[in-house]
């Protein structure tokens, strides 16, 4: 036809009887084809399962006192369905499901003892401590009602809060509080079995020299560690010989940190704060400072552009539920993702720090306040309306869907 | 509760699209996904102060009618047509390729615009240019016959049969060549042949088995269309999906995962949940592989020998290795110039294609950066630099748990050295975040077996041309169910997957 101007001789000897028989080419293959069982799960299936179930059922085992805290060993719970923990990396946290007087919430620990004793098929454990926190009823809860034989319902293994050796120095400083020692004390207890290879030096902060959490366990670690982790203690309120006083301070982390290292920190909100001015003061390149999500941003009042007049109110929320609708409230310094969930809404969470995206939701009317440091949303959430509710405080009246996964 | 004239399970790119589909014609629709976002692979995630593209490098068919040949994508049709808001982006560039063989090696860029195209390959192989044209040629020819088989909804009856024999028969006979015999025949340089063949491992065959066809009309579409991205990353399109659905009047809940597909007699009567709920619906489209749905997802009883043997006969197309680095350094001071690059030990890709097989063999990757398209993705004083390499076979085939986490590290690790070594960029000193999705991290957000991103591998017999006309009718043996997605008729791709929901949305309306 001339329409293209291609040479034709490549298609010499060419017909279109090919093009023409393709579907029954295609058929001839099928009808050769053995009809067997259909393999639908391959190895890479198998361990997305196993690293990455969707709930995972554990017996208290042990249960340990410490100062204001417990610490509790789990073990897999195989008449419950879990057959083995999943492996994770030190430094990874799950969220418990706890039921309190008839409403279900989620709350995230670290998972302090050593990935290897989660590994494998059978006698798989973790350890977690649990501290008294001042305003934590679901630390209260658990402190006063878990016992022995008793089994919980966790999550998989989640969070990024931990080392990279392509990105992180090889020595890193870690600031702890409190029971932020439990991401660290995983870390101490993989360099010190072989699974991970760095240098950690753990600066530790506790208030006195007795309300030290895991202390014993802590030394024995450094002790098998052989060189590679070292702890110091920091004492608040209290002044003690072998002990460091103060708060974990910039110059603190000089005085153990030098050449190249990454600073990792965990602990109690107000410690973060106080942390993230004092790393500042170090130069570091923002990739060598690691934070542990925060956790609930808490009363938004007072944040920079929170509308003072929202301040104390009550409002009326409708929460839409897989079509169906619930009326509920909710105070200005809640997160809509707490009404929800006391109000017996099951929203899915996990980070509950605004960051994960886990409880993505979407906002079909009203407005809300979002902090900007806890505003973890992808830019087109934005765009179309969607919130994270677990960061996320009503200015007035709201209607919402969410997405529980129950 | 509310009656549903049609579910679809999985809110990937085919699912959403079936859904929009559906609510524009008027149905009622539920879309059902497991996950808390739309869109499967069309996603982002956000990690520090960087948003994250999980997968999109770019679509095809989305010309806006401003390019060299006037045309407005099919695809962007489709999508327009559904109303969705997004702001599109063009790439000015078709690909960097870098061969790193220290005998044959080269590391050229190529331009889109057919004459830009034809020019750089003439400078970078000389006597290539005439060649180039004559193939790009048959890609002008490819892509109108392709668009008048669209117009006759890929299914031409008798008589518009022999009108295509008239205006197309070059087209029928290029078909069932490979890329490689038709380039062959044509006469292309080797070196042009392998330069021309680079966006291969986008569509898991290697040029021996893939329609000649298939990948010169895509190619053309790409150099003519331009490939385009969203701005604020796939998440986007994603989630105007959502958007556009909803204001048409669908539902879509997500954490709702579909646990069992109820068959009767050869008849779709429901779907099952995993949390319990049955939800009665005589029609359902599934987002999800055949593999999958007849492999565990429905009454044993109830899956056709039909399927079984299609199954089995398939070859399952690619998982793939990616990873995402959040660099503190700019783009422009970087050192490496390009939005898509493929590294390769060869140009052959059939040898790439067998190496690419397993892990002890796969060295290579492709590179893609944003930023030197949207230059604010990131922020100030960052970039973004992603890596993805595809494996052809099931590589992760024998990895434990316990080796997983140091492999995952150890394949990072590979490719980072690789590209310092062959780039003399310093990646490692720039590194603030780092993200690995391995096989198995895909098969646990698609469910995909092997973790596969692609499908069914579209070589030979199982080509698109034969697919697409099998689509209908021979590949539909359950009342009230279809398939579709990027394991679909128009084979993997954002793009075909759209055109797959499209596709077979209609074909279940006629049957509605
Ligand atoms: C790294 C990478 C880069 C890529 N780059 C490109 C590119 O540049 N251009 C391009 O065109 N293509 C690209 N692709 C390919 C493209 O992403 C896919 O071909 C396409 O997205 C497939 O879409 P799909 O419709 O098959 O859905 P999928 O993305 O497979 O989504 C299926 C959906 O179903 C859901 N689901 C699964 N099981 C259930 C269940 N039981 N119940 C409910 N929901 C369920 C899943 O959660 C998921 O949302 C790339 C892929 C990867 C991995
Ligand atoms: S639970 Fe993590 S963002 Fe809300």
């Amino acid at each position: 036809m001339g329409k293209y101007n291609y040479d034709k001789s490549a298609l010499a000897g060419l017909g279109v009887g090919d093009f023409l028989n393709e579907v029954k080419v295609r058929e001839a293959h099928i009808a050769a084809a053995p009809a067997e069982e259909i393999k639908s799960v391959y190895n890479a299936n198998i361990l997305a399962g196993r690293l990455h179930p969707d709930y995972q059922q554990a017996r208290i085992a042990e249960i340990k006192n410490e100062p204001d805290a417990k610490t509790f060993t789990f073990v897999q719970d195989d008449e419950n369905g879990t057959g083995a923990l999943a492996y994770f990396r030190a430094g990874q946290y799950i969220s418990a499901v706890i039921e309190m007087n008839g409403v279900i919430i989620t709350k995230p620990y670290t998972i302090a003892s050593a990935p290897k004793a989660a590994l494998g098929d059978k006698n798989t454990s973790y350890m977690i401590t649990v501290k008294k926190s001042p305003d934590g009823f679901a630390s209260e809860h658990i402190l006063n009602n878990w016992k022995e034989g008793d089994v919980i319902m966790f999550s998989q293994p989640l969070g990024q809060f931990y080392y990279q050796d392509l990105r992180d120095a090889k020595n890193v400083i870690a600031a702890a509080g409190g029971s932020g020692i439990t991401p660290f004390y995983a870390m101490a207890a993989a360099i010190a079995d072989g699974t991970e290879d760095f240098n950690l030096t753990i600066l530790y902060g506790s208030r006195t020299a007795d309300s030290i959490l895991l202390k014993n366990e802590l030394a024995e670690l450094e002790t098998k560690a052989a060189g590679k982790v070292k702890v110091v203690h920091i004492l608040s309120d209290e002044e003690k010989d072998g002990y460091e006083h103060g708060f974990i301070t910039a110059e603190m982390i000089k005085k153990y940190g030098s050449g190249d290292y990454s600073v990792f920190a965990c602990g109690p909100k107000a410690m973060m704060d106080f942390l993230k001015e004092e790393t500042e003061k170090l130069g570091l390149p923002g990739r060598r400072v690691r934070f542990e999500v925060p956790g609930e941003f808490g009363n938004p009042a007072g944040t920079q552009g929170y509308p003072a007049e929202a301040a104390g109110k009550e409002y009326d929320i409708t929460v839409i539920v897989r079509g169906e609708e619930t009326k509920i409230k909710c105070r200005s310094d809640q997160t809509l993702l707490d009404a929800c969930q006391m109000a017996g809404i099951p929203v899915t969470s996990d980070c509950r720090s605004g960051l994960c995206g886990w409880c993505h939701s979407r906002l079909v009317s009203g407005d809300v306040f979002m902090p900007e440091s806890a505003d973890g949303r992808r830019e087109a959430d934005k765009k179309f309306g969607w919130i994270h509710p677990c960061a996320a405080y009503p200015l007035g009246s709201v209607t919402m869907e969410v997405f529980p996964n129950v | 509760m509310k009656k549903y004239d049609v579910i679809v399970v999985g809110a990937g790119n085919g699912g959403l699209s079936a859904a929009a589909y559906f609510a524009r014609a008027g149905k009622k629709v539920l879309v059902l996904e497991k996950h808390n976002l739309p869109g499967g692979c069309a996603t982002s995630f956000v990690r520090g102060r960087f948003e994250f593209e999980a997968t999109l490098h770019e679509l095809c068919q989305m010309g806006d009618g401003k390019n060299e040949v006037g045309r407005v994508g099919a695809v962007r049709q489709l999508l327009d047509g559904y109303g969705l808001n997004v702001d599109w982006v063009a790439v000015e560039e078709a690909f960097r390729t870098i061969v790193y063989d220290p005998e044959k090696g080269y590391d050229v860029t190529m331009p889109v615009g057919i004459k830009e195209f034809t020019a750089a390959m003439e400078k970078e192989v000389p006597g290539s240019g005439k060649f180039v044209q004559c193939v790009l040629e048959y890609g002008r020819m490819l892509c109108d016959g392709v668009e008048w088989l669209a117009a006759h909804n890929n299914e031409p009856g008798p008589l518009a049969k022999i009108e295509m024999l008239l205006k197309y028969g070059d087209l029928m006979k290029v078909v069932p060549k490979s890329t490689n015999e038709m380039l062959d025949r044509i006469g292309l340089p080797e070196k042009a042949k392998y330069i021309f063949e680079s966006y291969w491992d986008y569509i898991s065959a290697n040029s021996d088995q893939m329609s000649f066809a298939v990948y010169c009309f895509m190619t053309y579409t790409y150099l003519t269309q331009k490939p385009w991205i969203a701005r604020e990353k796939s998440h986007e399109i994603s989630m105007a999906f959502d958007d556009a659905i909803r204001k048409m009047g669908g539902d879509i809940w997500y954490n709702t995962e579909v646990d069992r597909i109820d068959i009767k007699d050869g008849r779709v009567k429901g779907v099952h949940l995993k949390y319990g709920q049955y939800i009665e619906c005589e029609n359902v489209m599934c987002n999800l592989m055949p593999t999958v749905v007849f492999g565990r997802m429905v009454d044993p009883a109830e899956v056709p020998e039909r399927e079984k043997k299609l199954i089995s006969a398939r070859i399952i197309g690619q998982n793939c290795f990616t990873l995402y680095l959040g660099l503190d350094i700019p783009y422009e001071q970087l050192g490496f110039k390009a939005y898509d690059t493929f590294v390769r030990f060869t140009g052959d890709n059939v040898k790439q294609y067998e190496s690419f097989g397993s892990l002890d063999t796969h060295r290579d990757y492709c590179v893609t950066i944003i930023n030197e398209v949207i230059p604010d993705c990131s922020p100030e004083g960052t970039c973004m630099v992603q890596f993805a390499k595809f494996y052809t076979d099931d590589a992760f085939r024998d990895v434990t748990e316990e080796e997983y986490f140091k492999l995952k590290d150890r394949i990072a690790r590979e490719i980072v050295e690789h590209f310092e070594k062959i780039t003399g960029i310093d990646l490692q000193s720039h590194i603030e975040e780092l993200v690995v999705a391995s096989p198995v991290t895909w098969a646990r957000y698609l469910g995909t077996p092997q973790g596969d991103v692609y499908g069914y591998s579209p070589a030979g017999w199982d080509g698109m041309f034969p697919r697409v006309q099998s689509g209908h009718k021979l590949d539909h043996t359950v009342q009230g169910l279809r398939f579709c997605g990027g394991h679909g008729t128009q084979m993997d791709g954002y793009s075909q997957a759209y055109l797959s929901g499209a596709e077979q949305a209609r074909y279940m309306l006629e049957e509605m």
